[in-house]
């Protein structure tokens, strides 16, 4: 499988509950081609409470996709035990990395103690919450972890869908798990498996969730996937059109929160 | 509409619901001004409310009075077909009765959104008194406390006039807010955009709620 067989594009938009607030879009999406032919694809929807979202969805997709390609090394896991300890550490590596935004207690206590009475609240881990779906595709197999909301979902050769990570929240639509939690594995989908020709790969956060899946028993609806993966086969790697049909009066029309797509295809 | 968008169908899935109750005080002493001030809220609640298309598909209201006796004036119904009624006052205050009713009809709405696969948000629970009850409060005061304590809904509590403020601080696990004068417009048109956020965002733990101008501090 040659690096240039995958064509990939990705568009995050701003809900219209967001520019409403003034906040900008706190989704986020990331990938890398190894030389390889292995495909990592990351998408991250930030809390929609956090002060730090934006910077937290961001820092996510960034660390994880770094972090599994380092995990990668020179040849990917034969065993599904080892997919699951790499994707782990992937996630661990980028909780880290959002750890690392937040002040050590010394500098934050020291900013306390200064007599000047203006300086702004430091940050804590909770303000970087994000949700967090990192995929690693290759054309026989797909290792996928995702932590909250949002849903993958591929093609195969024969054109069947298949949803592979599916929606994750807890009673109520506007809760669900954050890498930025306690123990984020805790509650973490794994999906590790063989799939005979993967075709097309499409991540999406939460925001896109009622268009693209019937959420009662999460199928894929199929007239939202693929005319989305003909046209990436034939975009050239211009994000251009998604981005406008993520912006549109029609998807606003039935999601104001933030929208991500990330659509990979191998023609 | 571009070719993409033309070509791409969404699914069809049922609108995620964010129950609302309000649970309003109409004993004799809010005759007059304070009732006329409050039917003019709910005039204001629907207004805005059914400005914002979302939330008036998702936001679904219901309002329970208690005035002599309790009374469901509105059972759920989506806001966008909630009409203001005109509200009486007379008699004393059963807020006891009608709390431990808007509990029963949170838990049973509950049940019909996961019996019909309806996802939804954390219902709210709106009591408004200018007083205090006049009837045995401690046990559905009890329910409260424990649905807050499971993550069940959100009860908000606001006093008006010669509200026992204690009182309410007793019944509600969240500090009790004053209103200021009269302002029930404000209130109301908070309330709105307090349900629209919690009907669109998609939060952690705590929603960010409007800043609140109605209530003294």
């Amino acid at each position: 499988m040659s690096d240039q067989s995958w064509q990939v594009i990705g568009a995050s938009v701003a809900g219209t509950a967001h520019t409403r607030a003034g906040r900008p879009c706190e989704d986020a999406h990331a990938w890398r081609r190894r030389p390889d032919g292995t495909l990592l694809l990351a998408v991250a929807d930030g809390a929609g409470s956090a002060a730090r979202a934006a910077e937290g969805a961001a820092g996510a997709v960034t660390a994880v996709i770094a972090a599994a390609d380092r995990g990668l090394g020179e040849a990917p896991p034969t065993t599904v035990a080892g997919w699951q300890a790499l994707l782990a550490q992937a996630v661990l590596a980028a909780r880290t990395a959002l750890e690392a935004l937040v002040p050590r207690p010394a500098a934050a206590l020291a900013a306390a103690a200064s007599p000047d009475a203006a300086l702004p609240v430091a940050p804590v881990l909770r303000d970087f919450a994000t949700t967090l779906l990192l995929a690693v595709v290759r054309a026989d197999w797909i290792a996928a972890v995702q932590i909250g909301d949002g849903a993958l979902v591929i093609r195969d050769g024969a054109g069947a869908l298949t949803v592979v990570t599916h929606p994750n929240h807890g009673e109520y639509l506007n809760e669900t798990l954050f890498l930025t939690g306690d123990d984020p594995l805790a509650g973490a989908q794994f999906a590790i498996q063989p799939i005979a020709d993967v075709r097309a790969v499409a991540l999406l956060t939460d925001g896109l969730q009622a268009l693209a899946l019937l959420l009662a028993d999460n199928t894929p609806h199929a007239p939202f996937f693929a005319p989305l993966f003909a046209h990436a086969t034939q975009a050239d790697e211009d994000a251009t059109q998604l981005t406008a049909f993520l912006d549109s009066a029609r998807v606003a029309e039935r999601t104001d929160d933030d929208k991500t797509l990330l659509l990979a295809v191998r023609p | 509409m571009s070719d993409l968008d033309a070509a791409i169908e969404f699914a069809g899935n049922p609108d995620p619901r964010c129950p609302c109750v309000l649970l309003l005080d109409t004993s004799a002493s809010m005759g007059g001004a304070p009732l006329e001030a409050l039917n003019a809220g709910l005039r204001a609640f629907q207004l805005d409310i059914q400005g914002d298309s979302l939330a008036q598909r998702r936001v679904e209201v219901a309002l329970v009075t208690f005035g002599g006796t309790v009374q469901t004036v509105q059972e759920f119904v989506t806001a966008g077909q909630f009409e203001a009624p005109t509200l009486t006052a007379e008699g004393a205050t059963p807020l006891g009765a009608a709390l431990d009713l808007a509990l029963d009809m949170v838990r049973a709405r509950k049940a019909t959104y996961k019996a019909n696969g309806i996802p939804y948000y954390r219902p709210w629970i709106f009591l408004l008194t200018d007083g205090e009850p006049t009837d045995s409060w401690q046990q559905a005061a009890g329910r409260v406390h424990a649905e807050e304590a499971a993550g069940g809904l959100a009860f908000f509590a606001v006093g008006v006039a010669g509200a026992n403020m204690e009182r309410l601080a007793q019944i509600a696990v969240r500090p009790p807010l004053k209103l200021v004068g009269l302002q029930f417009v404000e209130l109301f048109v908070w309330l709105s955009r307090s349900q629209q956020r919690v009907s669109s965002t998609k939060v952690g733990d705590q929603t960010a709620l409007p800043p609140i101008g109605w209530a003294a501090v």
